[in-house]
């Protein structure tokens, strides 16, 4: 909030938005306050979540020396992601999440001024599926190249703009590997513990009286 | 001398307001007064102005605490340093909301700041629904209140969402167990949240998951699955994980730097919470008419002790100028280092209740409610409406 410019306008006639008012008469907002205290902890949890987990196998093509372009995007179990790219001799090779990141890497501390220009590998790895899959899993610097990306080629399906989809060999390839990236992006819920995750935090707690100020 | 509206139907006679009749985990009814404060247009426009003026005072003053490395005079846990810093820099977890104590405000009582609660304020549904319900049970104009709380943390919400497009829209909310009055402030923001299309959860901070390589987890005991949230609530202060849980504050410095998720409210709402702050803003607008003077030594005159971190009036000290302590409230937090506030009195009724107002901000100045009770406004104070009339 601390960058917004505040507005100093008139004090406003309006209590609540029509929304919470019907969420409220319908009945949506939880009455748990009375009975959660008595509850065990995780009985008491609530939350709303997917009950599947998906990844990407993006399939690449180089179509000149050193160019190359997404021929397709499938979604797959997480753990069998993978980019597989055909090189010009015809030669096919597997490369995993994590060494796809590493190709990502060095392109990223080689050109990091000239991201989303060029169509070495990296750059494709990076804005295609695998990129995708980093950003989400790993965030950090991933996420800072891509959503601009996203967002441009979002305009140009309305006409504004005229980058285009062009680490995808055409518009259909791109479609369609935003609906799988979308069906990643749903995949919150995934069955084995965090890695090295850490919990019970406060568990031992003796703290009187509530938080809140 | 303020007025009151006196209002025969309880707030909680109606829908709207009866799944908050829990709000403190016992009955509430008695701790919502019957009685609604009158306040003017222009009154309730001051508040407005007051509240959105102090919080670019506070902006201000947190620029200058890091820019000049004040913050061993806020009491500020070392470990926390960076991160504050870190938030301050990258705002990509806006500070969605606070509510700032004032005094004053009414019959000409010139409107002077108390204290800013920035990182876990509380009063929510209290201010929000059931103050604008007592309108509604009682046939009063539902427009007539100084409440757009709701529609403004909505909005909030919204412009995060916009503003991390390659983040997942889920938000996990947090307390501790066994604060349902916490609970039901978070669950006021998860229903802001859920309308403006988040996938929402709640999840004791017990039972979350840190993993420093991907993220925070819920974790589903019955079908043993860990749901990740992108964004997390905590309703639990900053310098409590400080003191209590250095582990969790390390893995979060981690989380947050790398990008893996937002952190609400922001590292750096811990400046405006510290009372230290009190003293920077006066040291820095010496005399500003919405502040009160602060030392870190006792005034010459009456005035009032604040530990750095307490909350909800605890550990709280009047002290007349010949030194002498008359009214002070224990707690747990007397250990900590201490500033000194000049009294100011509260606005009072009839009866000799003495009332302070809380304005919430969320982008900006957006609902007023009032706390009533003795002296030392505390955790046993009563909640009060309002009710805008021109008198």
């Amino acid at each position: 909030m601390k960058r917004k410019t505040i507005n100093i306008s008139s004090v406003k006639n309006v209590n609540l938005s029509k929304g919470l008012s019907l969420a409220l008469i319908g009945g949506l907002l939880p009455l748990t306050y009375s009975c959660r205290s008595t509850e065990s902890a995780e009985e008491a949890d609530y939350e709303v979540s997917e009950t599947y987990s998906q990844g990407v196998k993006t399939f690449i093509k180089e179509t000149e020396a050193g160019k190359f372009t997404i021929t397709d995007e499938i979604a797959v179990p997480a753990d069998s992601s993978m980019a597989v790219i055909t090189y010009l001799d015809g030669r096919v090779e597997n490369l995993s999440k994590e060494q796809s990141k590493t190709m990502i890497d060095k392109e990223i501390q080689q050109n990091p001024n000239t991201m989303g220009q060029g169509f070495g590998l990296g750059n494709v790895l990076l804005y295609g599926g695998m990129g995708y899959l980093l950003a989400r899993s790993f965030g950090g610097g991933y996420n800072r190249y891509r959503p601009e990306y996203r967002r441009e080629d979002n305009r140009s399906a309305t006409g504004t703009t005229n980058t285009g989809s062009k680490y995808y060999a055409n518009k259909e390839t791109f479609e369609k590997s935003s609906n799988v990236q979308e069906s990643v992006n749903k995949s919150r819920t995934v069955t084995r513990t965090p890695v090295k995750s850490r919990s019970g935090f406060f568990g031992r707690s003796s703290r009187g009286g509530g938080f809140g100020g | 001398m303020i007025q009151l509206t006196q209002v025969e139907n309880s707030p909680f006679a109606t829908t709207i307001a009866e799944g908050w009749r829990w709000i403190n985990a016992t009955d509430t009814v008695p701790y919502v007064s019957n009685e609604l404060v009158n306040v003017t247009k222009a009154e309730a426009e001051a508040y407005q102005t007051a509240a959105n003026e102090l919080y670019e005072l506070f902006i201000s003053a947190a620029e200058h605490v890091i820019e000049k490395n004040l913050f061993s005079d806020l009491s500020i846990p070392e470990a926390l340093i960076p991160l504050i810093k870190y938030s301050w820099q990258h705002d990509e977890g806006w500070h969605l909301y606070g509510r700032f104590d004032l005094s004053g405000g009414l019959n000409g009582e010139p409107i002077k700041l108390i204290e800013f609660n920035a990182d876990t304020a509380t009063c929510l549904p209290e201010t929000t629904i059931v103050q604008w319900a007592s309108l509604r049970a009682n046939g009063l104009d539902e427009t007539a209140q100084f409440n757009y709380i709701f529609e403004n943390l909505k909005s909030a919400f919204e412009e995060l969402k916009e503003t991390h497009p390659e983040k997942h829209p889920s938000i996990v909310f947090t307390t501790l167990i066994g604060y349902p009055e916490d609970e039901s402030n978070t669950d006021l923001l998860l229903q802001a949240a859920k309308e403006a299309g988040f996938e929402t959860g709640f999840s004791y901070i017990e039972n979350l998951h840190f993993s420093k390589e991907e993220g925070i987890f819920t974790h589903n005991k019955d079908l043993d699955t860990y749901t990740q949230y992108d964004f997390w609530f905590k309703l639990i202060p900053w310098e409590f994980l400080a003191w209590d849980e250095p582990e969790l504050v390390e893995l979060l410095d981690h989380l947050i730097r790398f990008d893996k998720c937002v952190v609400l409210n922001p590292a750096y709402t811990l400046l405006f919470q510290s009372k230290g702050m009190l003293k920077v803003l006066w040291d820095l607008y010496p005399n500003h008419t919405l502040l009160l003077r602060c030392s870190d030594k006792p005034l010459n005159t009456t005035c009032v002790e604040k530990v750095m971190f307490g909350r909800e009036g605890a550990n709280v000290r009047i002290i007349r100028d010949t030194g002498t302590a008359v009214n002070f409230t224990s707690g747990e937090y007397g250990q900590q280092k201490k500033v000194y506030q000049e009294y100011t009195p509260f606005l009072t009724d009839r009866a000799g209740h003495s009332y302070q107002a809380g304005v919430f901000v969320s982008g900006e100045a957006c609902g007023l409610g009032f706390r009533r009770g003795g002296l030392i406004i505390d955790n046993k104070a009563q909640f009060c409406g309002h009710i805008i009339k021109e008198s």
